[in-house]
């Protein structure tokens, strides 16, 4: 009895010391909570005569510091106030890299951009700067409808009521290369002209609504001004667009009236049935393949007299995530 | 007034019968009266906190008939706030029905009190004790009283069901399960707690061999929420005895749960052991050690949940500084910020699923007694106590240290060493009146190193606790006692900061240099052995060196008991 008693003991006891201990720490590694940030290499850039992200260039940061860190790099163009925010988490930058994207607004050619390294609980702030040599094109994350460059990518439908709606040019205003739109309307309607975009069907490539948005850059200072996007199906097949016959969606955006350049980002399925005036019901679903126009109109919040207008740049379909 | 009608009923009711029922009264009456002034400096503050209770609890144990007895203990008391009768109160402190179901089992239902093992089931004491003054324990003693804390015992509500059968005159087979109910459902969003156990155990002239099981769980029918929470700890425990030297030791694990029917739950399993010698060196000398191991997931509610909720403010002056600072708990209040209303108390009596706060100036090595996660080492204890009982020596020494590194795999050293002593000066000066010095020191210490790499400051943290006693008796029955009490804390931590699945998911930074102490002098007459009148002076200091924090209590109390 004895003997197997000591057995007993001696086999629970090899079997606890081999279980009980764990070859890893448990816990967050503490020097990413208390470790004192001490910096090992200076915030530079692989790009110190500028970088040019019309022909692929890629900018890549190199700091390194003496503990595994939450970082944020901010980008912020001098001209244009575009900004580009890199988070990440490490003890070096070998995980951060721009390539030319904005969180808002575009960074413009020739700029001079600040590049600002700070660390979540640490005072330590680190600076360094840029050129930007060429733009990044964006064209190709899905289909550029136009950034008013090329007059043969849209149209202008003017109405008795749009004081104006035409394209200037002002580099130094617009918000991609040269040329920007602008509208202004005077009244009480709801319809101050358009935009419009027309194409063949089957050019939106993307089948489902939800992955399908349409980004575009809005600038006002008229207080309830709003644009309208309505796009127009081919259900019928015959190349155009009958009313009563095909079916339109729409989306009316209020815009802010800060006399700043927004981006509005909105994804397809927000879209409703468009039944005003001939328009109808065939059976609701929207089919992106069928769309042949899109039209971005003028408009306002809602039915005042008053005076509505924007100015707008770059309008861009993207595919599964907003610009 | 119902509770007193009833109580005169059931009595009067049964004593006009014959062998039964049979009924025993005892009691206690205790009148409490204390007046403490903060110092001058804190001129916003309230500075005078004025008090006075008396209670008279009536305990009766009634003997219903041969196999049912009742026991209960109705509370009377008065905080003396008015002189109407709108702050007297009567609750009934304890209502108990116990009696034996045949010769193998017995009962008890209502408030029982359960403890199994260091590691499954223990009501561990409050910290900041090493053997202190009279004054100190006399308070400590009424504490654990208003809160229900007897010995290492949880009084719960519940039932429980135990027994012994014996095989022959050596052998004998102990039992007992119990249930208790923890927390009640609002039947919207909170479900029931309960917690159900139990414990075999053979008993043989030379060895035992037992098996414990506990589970805090929830039963969540009836409500929308979808988890079932479980904390089991099984244990198995055994002892060796052989002439003078006993082996004993316990093995365990811990299964601990967020169950949910429509998802995979997560168990996080612990595991323990312990393994204890003891042996008597000689007649007057008795020898321990311990060797444990404790990894750092082990989860045992019913032995880590603490007695003091440290999460709460004291009563008493819990903002200083001129109402700029917050205080923690400290030891005086622990020993003499009495509340005799139980919402008002920071002595805690919840068992739950997370892991207490701890206090970190009372030591880092071992705040949930010997069941604290993630430790290892040895323990070792030597008594000496000679023949007339006029000294009494103990020293203590443990060497431990983290299973798992805590957050780098570097791990934490701890030290801590403690020397107690009790000495009757009287016996050895042959005087009759108590002449009586005690104390005792202990010290501990936890250490880390990192890598210069890591750029983390290194853990190094010492705590100290000095007790000294004296209970000097001027004439028969009348005593002067003094008490010293020094609390010290100082270095750099990082305490576990543990999520719902009782992961460690982040660290706090403890940083302090602080001292805090109590001296307390008094004059105590006992009318007899079982009453007595006591009158005290407490100065209580306390300094926080790296906060700028220093604040100074005067306290007088005046404390009268009777026990029957």
């Amino acid at each position: 009895m004895i003997k197997i008693l000591k057995f007993t003991v001696l086999s629970f006891s090899i079997l606890f010391l081999s279980s009980c201990e764990k070859d890893e720490f448990v816990g967050p590694p503490i020097e990413s909570i208390y470790g004192s940030l001490d910096i090992l290499e200076p915030l530079s850039n692989n790009k110190p005569v500028g970088v040019d992200f019309s022909i692929g260039d890629t900018v890549l940061f190199f700091a390194e510091f003496s503990v595994l860190s939450d970082y944020q790099i901010d980008i912020v163009g001098r001209s244009s106030g575009a900004s580009f925010l890199i988070n990440g988490s490490n003890s070096n930058l070998n995980d951060a890299y721009w390539l030319g994207n904005s969180d808002n607004v575009f960074f413009k050619q020739y700029e001079w951009c600040d590049i600002t390294l700070s660390f979540n609980n640490h005072n330590t702030v680190l600076n360094d700067s840029i050129l930007i040599l060429g733009e990044r094109d964006l064209s190709n994350l899905g289909l550029l409808l136009t950034s008013f460059e090329d007059p043969s990518e849209y149209s202008i439908v003017t109405s008795s009521n749009n004081d104006e709606f035409g394209v200037y040019s002002n580099s130094n205003f617009a918000l991609h290369g040269n040329n920007y739109l602008s509208t202004l309307g005077i009244g009480s309607a709801a319809w101050f002209g358009a935009a419009r975009f027309s194409f063949n069907s089957n050019t939106i490539t993307e089948t489902d609504p939800n992955n399908i948005f349409f980004n575009g850059f809005f600038n006002s200072d008229y207080l309830g001004s709003a644009f309208v996007i309505k796009v127009f199906e081919d259900e019928n097949g015959n190349g155009s667009y009958d009313s009563g016959i095909d079916e339109a969606y729409a989306l009316k955006v209020n815009l802010n009236t800060d006399s700043q350049w927004h981006k509005h980002s909105l994804t397809f399925n927000d879209l409703i049935i468009d039944q005003s005036g001939n328009n109808i019901l065939v059976d609701g679903i929207l089919k992106p393949q069928n769309i042949i126009r899109i039209d971005i109109t003028n408009s306002q919040s809602g039915s005042a007299n008053g005076q509505f207008g924007y100015f707008a740049d770059y309008f861009l379909i993207t595919y599964n995530e907003p610009l | 007034m119902r509770l007193i009608f009833l109580f005169i009923a059931v009595i009067t009711t049964f004593s006009i019968h014959a062998q039964f029922p049979k009924f025993e009264i005892g009691g206690l009456a205790r009148s409490f009266s204390q007046s403490s002034h903060l110092d001058e400096e804190d001129t916003i503050n309230n500075d005078i906190s004025q008090d006075f209770n008396i209670v008279f609890d009536l305990a009766i144990k009634g003997s219903l008939n041969k196999y049912v007895s009742l026991y209960s203990e109705l509370r009377m008391g008065s905080n003396l706030e008015v002189f109407d009768t709108s702050s007297s109160y009567l609750n009934l402190r304890r209502l108990l029905i116990f009696g034996d179901l045949n010769k193998y089992f017995s009962f008890e239902i209502g408030d029982v009190d359960l403890k199994m093992t260091p590691f499954t089931l223990w009501n561990s004491n409050q910290e900041g004790n090493i053997n202190e003054s009279v004054l100190f324990s006399n308070y400590r003693n009424i504490q654990n009283y208003e809160n229900f804390n007897n010995e290492n015992y949880w009084r719960r509500q519940g039932a429980t069901l135990f027994g012994n059968k014996s095989f022959s005159k050596k052998d004998s087979l102990n039992y007992k399960i119990f249930g208790t109910r923890e927390l009640a459902s609002n039947e919207i969003s909170i479900p029931d707690v309960f917690i159900y156990g139990g414990d075999i155990t053979f008993f043989s002239e030379y060895f035992s061999l037992g098996i414990n099981h506990i589970d805090l769980f929830t039963n969540n029918k009836g409500i929308s929420l979808d988890t079932n929470l479980h904390n089991h700890v099984v244990s198995s425990k055994s002892a060796f005895k052989f002439r003078n030297i006993e082996l004993s030791s316990e093995l365990g694990i811990s299964k601990r749960t967020n169950y949910s029917s429509i998802s995979d739950s997560k168990w996080t399993d612990g595991e323990f052991m312990s393994f204890d010698f003891k042996t008597n060196l000689s007649k007057n000398i008795l020898f321990t050690l311990n060797y444990r191991s404790v990894s750092d997931d082990f989860s045992s509610p019913g032995a880590q949940t603490k007695r003091i909720n440290y999460s709460l403010a004291p009563n008493l002056f819990p903002l200083v500084a001129n109402s700029s600072t917050n205080r923690e708990v400290i030891a005086s209040d622990i020993i003499t910020d009495i509340s005799f209303f139980r919402s008002a108390s920071f002595y805690n009596r919840k068992i739950d699923y997370s892991l207490d706060e701890f206090n970190p100036i009372f030591g880092v090595s071992e705040p949930y007694g010997i069941a604290t996660p993630n430790r290892r080492g040895i323990t070792s204890m030597i008594e000496y106590s000679d023949s007339s009982k006029v000294v009494y020596i103990q020293g203590k020494v443990s060497f431990l240290n983290d299973l798992t590194g805590e957050g780098v795999l570097d791990k934490r050293k701890y030290s801590s060493y403690s020397l107690v002593s009790n000495i009757f000066i009287n016996k050895i000066l042959d005087f009759k009146k108590t002449i009586l010095i005690n104390g005792g020191f202990h010290y501990s210490n936890a250490q880390r190193k990192h890598s210069p790499e890591i750029f983390v400051q290194n853990v190094d943290f010492d705590n100290s606790i000095l007790d000294l006693g004296l209970d000097f008796e001027i004439f028969k029955d009348f005593h002067l006692l003094y008490g010293y009490k020094e609390i010290k804390s100082k270095g750099l931590d990082y305490l576990s900061v543990r999520d719902n699945n009782f992961t460690i998911s982040s660290f706090d930074k403890f940083e302090t240099d602080m001292n805090h102490t109590i001296n307390s002098i008094g004059l105590k007459y006992d009318f007899t052995k079982r009453s007595s009148l006591l009158l005290n002076y407490q100065y209580v200091k306390c300094n926080y060196e790296m906060s700028n924090l220093s604040f100074i209590i005067n306290q007088f109390f005046i404390l009268a008991q009777i026990k029957f």
